[in-house]
C-alpha cells in the first residue's frame, strides 16, 4: 500500500480504530487485537485499516515469529506512523475543543 | 421401531470441524476476490486472525465479515485506480456510470470516491448474490446428508400379544358346522371346543359364516352354545352376503 498522506473521511468506526491505537501509540496491534478493542466486525475493520495504511496513517509488517515453533500463523501488525499519530491526535483534539470533525 | 440399519444422527464434533472448514474456505474465497496485490496478504492475515475469534459462530461470522470487507476493499481499490486514471488523462467524459448510484456498497470512504466514475461493468452486486447463494448451499447441504451409519441388531418380526387368534366357524346350508375347516359331529362337540377356547387368554375371536340358505334355528343354536361357553368375541363375517 502506498503512503500518499491523503485525507481520510472520518467515521465513527474509523475513530474507534484510531482510539484502539491511541491508548499506546507505540504499540503494534494485529487486526484481531484492534477488533477486540474497537468491537468492530471484520468486514468494517479491515477496509478501514487498509484505508488508513494507504493514507499513511499506519504502517504494517508481518510478525517476526516462526509459525512452526510458535504453533500459530504469523500475524500482520499495524502501528501508527508519526504522521498518523499527529493526525489522529488532531482529530481527537478537535472533538475536545468542539470544533467538529475535520474533513 | 427396531431393526433398521441406518439412523441419521447429527454429529456435533463433525459439525464443528465442518463449520471451521467452511469459514476457512469463505476466507480464502474472499481474499481471492481482493485486489491482486492484497490477495495473499489478506488471506494469510485473516486466516491468522481466525483462531482468535470466539467460538464457531464467531469464526463463521468473522469469515462472512471478511467477504464483505474484501468487496469493500476491492471497491476502494477500483475507485482509487479510476481516480488516478482520470486525473492523469483529464478525460472526464468517459462512457461510464456514476459509481455510487448503482452499487449496494456505495457507502464508500472518501469524498473523491463518490464523485468518481467507473469504466467497467459493476459485478459487485452479482458477486454478492452469488456468495449468499453459495454460502446457503454450503451450509445446508452437509447438514442434510451428514449421517452416522449404525448397524443395529436385527430382530424377528414383532408379534402383538394382544392380537387374538381367529377361529372360522362356518355353518353350511344343510346345518353342518365346520370348525376351522373341520366338520363338527355334534353340538356337544362344538360346545367342548368352545369351552376349551374360552379358557385361553386372550380369548380367540369366532368369525361366524352362516350360509344364507341355512335355517336360523342352526345359527341360533351355535350362538347359544357360544354364550353358554362364555365366548366373548364373536362376529358375523359374511354380513355383506345378506344385503340383497
Amino acid at each position: 500500500m502506498g503512503k500518499r498522506n491523503r485525507d481520510v473521511r472520518m467515521s465513527l468506526q474509523s475513530l474507534r480504530v484510531l482510539e484502539a491505537f491511541l491508548a499506546d501509540p507505540a504499540e503494534q496491534l494485529s487486526g484481531a487485537d484492534v477488533q477486540r478493542r474497537s468491537g468492530l466486525a471484520s468486514g468494517t475493520l479491515y477496509p478501514i485499516l487498509l484505508r488508513l495504511e494507504s493514507a499513511g496513517w499506519f504502517v504494517s509488517r508481518w510478525e517476526a515469529v516462526d509459525p512452526v515453533s510458535a504453533g500459530r500463523p504469523r500475524r500482520r501488525l499495524y502501528r501508527l506512523t508519526p504522521n498518523g499519530l499527529a493526525r489522529a491526535s488532531e482529530v481527537f483534539a478537535s472533538f475536545s475543543f468542539g470544533r467538529g470533525v475535520p474533513a | 421401531m427396531k431393526g433398521y440399519a441406518t439412523v441419521p444422527v447429527l454429529c456435533t464434533a463433525g459439525l464443528s470441524g465442518w463449520i471451521d472448514s467452511v469459514a476457512n474456505r469463505i476466507i480464502q474465497s474472499a481474499a481471492r476476490g481482493a485486489p491482486g496485490n492484497l490477495s495473499e496478504r489478506l488471506e494469510e492475515e485473516w486466516l491468522a486472525a481466525m483462531p482468535e475469534q470466539c467460538g464457531r459462530l464467531g469464526r463463521l461470522s468473522f469469515a462472512l465479515g471478511c467477504c464483505w470487507g474484501a468487496m469493500v476493499i476491492r471497491r476502494d481499490h477500483a475507485t482509487e485506480s479510476v481516480s488516478v486514471t482520470c486525473s492523469a488523462t483529464g478525460d472526464r467524459a468517459m462512457t461510464a456510470y456514476a459509481y455510487h448510484a448503482t452499487s449496494p456498497l456505495s457507502r464508500s470512504t472518501t469524498v473523491a470516491a463518490r464523485d468518481s466514475v467507473l469504466c467497467e461493468i459493476n459485478t459487485t452486486p452479482l458477486i454478492d448474490v452469488m456468495l449468499v447463494l453459495l454460502v446457503t448451499l454450503i451450509i445446508s447441504l452437509p447438514i442434510m446428508t451428514h449421517a452416522v451409519r449404525l448397524d443395529l441388531r436385527q430382530t424377528p418380526a414383532y408379534k402383538d400379544k394382544n392380537q387374538s387368534e381367529v377361529i372360522d366357524l362356518d355353518i353350511d346350508s344343510d346345518g353342518t358346522i365346520v370348525w376351522n375347516g373341520t366338520p363338527v359331529a355334534s353340538t356337544q362337540q362344538l360346545e367342548s371346543y368352545l369351552r376349551a377356547e374360552a379358557q385361553k387368554d386372550p380369548q380367540p375371536e369366532i368369525h361366524l359364516r352362516a350360509d344364507r340358505r341355512v335355517k336360523y334355528d342352526f345359527v341360533a343354536k351355535v350362538l347359544a352354545s357360544a354364550q353358554r361357553s362364555r365366548m366373548k368375541k364373536m362376529g358375523f363375517a359374511n354380513t355383506a352376503e345378506f344385503k340383497d
